[in-house]
């Protein structure tokens, strides 16, 4: 509905409807949403371009697969971590797809709570996003244990050792984060989820998909008393899920900052963990959107509107990203600590000073191509700006435990990390892993909130 | 138990709502709507009490994190006390990572399982499934249904409802 009459109200209002109209699908009735995110599921072909990436992505699940048997056989030695060097690549790809998993919970969190339209159509491959990365990274620490088959020492639990874990320790703060993420993230993904199972159970064709389907539904029939308690669920989930999301993130800024090292041992790092967190993960969410849009024919649900939406967001993250990388380097010149001033030259001027460089054009200079509207309007420029993101956010984390293992404050110690080839090969099979669950998701379950989108257009109709 | 289930279908979501406030208004207690969305306002108009979820996530959470923080404060100071670098048996501030974590997890598992008993989840079978229509509840079908206990419920319901204009279809469910 537009009003001519001009006042501020009215004004807000048109500029409201205005907003709803280009993030959903209005006047699309509800049996033609049903079908646009169902039918890829239900009655498309799956295609050759799905095969290719399927068969790619379970070789490299593959060689994840053997590297993980090969480094439990041989011990953590066949990575290139050393005495100096003790965190390599396993705790920076922890960091990094834990990362990528909060910004899944931050947008479905978040845009619920604050009312935003955009995230019907978002939020559920986000949320399995989150589920997938989060389960991922929580391989990494328990492999970096070097005994990871004693991992349930971590857990509180009466043993015949009569031992407890050490409270004080990070690691077992890492543990309780993870676990409790990972257990909300499920809940709050298959709830949201369960009554497009219903829908999924109802449309499909064969016996075997309506058991499937039906299983997962739990009997959800729409019922006003089904919803009632849904909608108080699913909120209260989301209010807390924001207050989660900066917890978690922010016990791994405490893993760095709880140490005595140069480089590590600041107050900023939970919040700068945190925002790191939300840009790489939005980076992939950007992404993940174009392959789906791409893949499953959603143009109508997701919109270049949607991509613009989050250029700015990723904009945003990238000055707060700036301004923490210079609050560092302020801070290690204003601390007047020999040690940490001499890290943050070696930053700048050591070995691994060209990727240092490539980090800082990756995270705070290509991102502001999306200051411009027009490059927020081209979907290779988004895209391309976000995988530089993805790729620039990786090597901070590498580098944080790198730049200041390898020049910590006993010279003689000084080494330098050179990663092997399991260490790679590990990164790139986790990465297929992602794909190869991804894949799954996108052919077994709507990709889409079927059910949100229907609510929230009808609300954007009346 | 359930003996038969009157269903009636309107077109959308408003029709819904002005049908469900008619069953109330008529005494039909276990009038129930169906749709394929949340519609805000359902909750009044059929007279639901304010969900138990939220409060069942709350004291969970709080006695999840209460008993973590008891467990490391208890086993830190009593059970098992190591002078760790000189700080304190009872260094609280490191305990409160885990209680929060645990408080989260604690509540979002509760408040899980409160929203399943109190919708009676999982139920396999229910007659509404056995109606005509009922596929179409999931996509564009918005219903109400009356839980018929008795013949006079049946007659009542049938006389009442079915002639309200909203409604363009109908069916009893045995």
């Amino acid at each position: 509905m537009s009003l001519t009459a001009d006042t501020p109200a009215i004004r807000a209002q048109n500029a409201a409807d205005e907003v709803a109209r280009a993030y959903l699908p209005v006047g699309m009735p509800n049996p033609r949403i049903t079908a646009t995110v169902a039918d890829p599921v239900l009655e498309q072909r799956f295609g050759r371009l799905w095969w290719i990436a399927f068969v790619a992505a379970s070789g490299l699940t593959v060689t994840m697969i053997v590297s993980l048997v090969w480094l439990v056989w041989q011990g953590v030695g066949i990575w290139g971590i050393n005495t100096t060097n003790v965190w390599g690549f396993a705790i920076a790809n922890y960091v990094w797809w834990i990362g990528i998993g909060n910004a899944g919970t931050l947008i479905s969190s978040m845009l619920l709570l604050t009312r935003q339209r955009w995230r019907a159509s978002i939020s559920r491959f986000a949320e399995a996003m989150t589920l997938f990365a989060a389960a991922i990274a929580g391989l990494f620490p328990i492999f970096h244990l070097g005994r990871p088959w004693f991992f349930f020492w971590l857990v509180p639990y009466p043993n015949t050792m009569d031992l407890m874990p050490q409270w004080r320790s990070p690691l077992v703060w890492d543990f309780f984060a993870i676990a409790s993420y990972l257990i909300f993230s499920l809940l709050f993904w298959y709830t949201g989820a369960l009554p497009d199972f219903a829908t999924m159970r109802d449309k499909a064709k064969g016996r075997i998909g309506r058991k499937i389907y039906g299983a997962f539904a739990l009997g959800w029939r729409g019922s006003a008393r089904h919803w009632h308690h849904y909608e108080a669920y699913y909120r209260a989930m989301a209010a807390l899920g924001v207050p989660l999301v900066v917890s978690v993130h922010s016990v791994v800024g405490m893993d760095f900052a709880a140490g005595v090292m140069s480089g590590w041992n600041e107050t900023i790092f939970p919040p700068y963990f945190v925002v790191g967190a939300m840009f790489s993960g939005f980076a992939m969410v950007v992404v993940l959107a174009a392959l789906i849009r791409r893949g499953l024919g959603l143009h109508d649900l997701i919109t270049m509107n949607h991509f613009d939406v989050m250029a700015r967001i990723l904009l945003v993250a990238s000055l707060i990203m700036s301004i923490s990388y210079v609050t560092e380097w302020f801070f290690a010149w204003y601390s007047g600590d020999y040690s940490e001033r001499f890290v943050t030259w070696f930053e700048f001027q050591g070995i691994y000073a060209p990727f240092y460089w490539t980090m800082l054009a990756c995270n705070c200079l290509f991102p502001l191509l999306y200051a411009f509207r027009a490059a927020r309007r081209s979907l290779p420029i988004v895209i391309a700006v976000a995988i530089l993101i993805n790729v620039g956010m990786w090597l901070e984390r590498i580098l944080i435990i790198s730049e200041t293992l390898s020049r910590g404050h006993l010279p003689s110690q000084w080494r330098v990390y050179v990663p092997t080839i399991w260490d790679w090969l590990l990164l790139a099979g986790t990465l297929g892993f992602f794909a190869w669950m991804f894949l799954l998701f996108v052919r077994l379950v709507p990709a889409v909130s079927i059910h949100e989108v229907k609510e929230r257009t009808r609300e954007a109709e009346a | 138990m359930t003996q038969g289930l009157f269903m009636a279908r309107v077109r959308d979501a408003d029709d819904l709502l002005s049908l469900a406030r008619a069953a109330r208004e008529l005494g039909f207690e276990t009038a129930d709507a169906h749709s394929p969305h949340v519609i805000e306002g359902m909750d009044a108009a059929l007279g639901l009490r304010a969900s138990p979820v939220r409060p069942a996530m709350l004291v969970a959470g709080l006695v999840g994190a209460a008993a973590i923080f008891a467990l490391q404060w208890w086993n830190s100071v009593y059970g098992y006390p190591i002078n760790s670098g000189g700080r304190p048996l009872n260094s609280w501030p490191a305990y409160l990572f885990a209680t929060f974590e645990t408080g989260i997890a604690a509540a979002a598992i509760a408040g899980f399982v409160t929203m399943l008993w109190k919708s009676a989840l999982p139920r396999p079978h229910h007659p509404i499934f056995e109606a005509r229509e009922a596929a179409a509840i999931t996509d564009d079908g918005f219903f109400l249904t009356v839980d018929m206990n008795d013949r006079q419920a049946r007659y009542r319901a049938v006389e009442l409802l079915r002639a309200r204009p909203e409604v363009i279809a109908a069916e009893v469910v045995e």
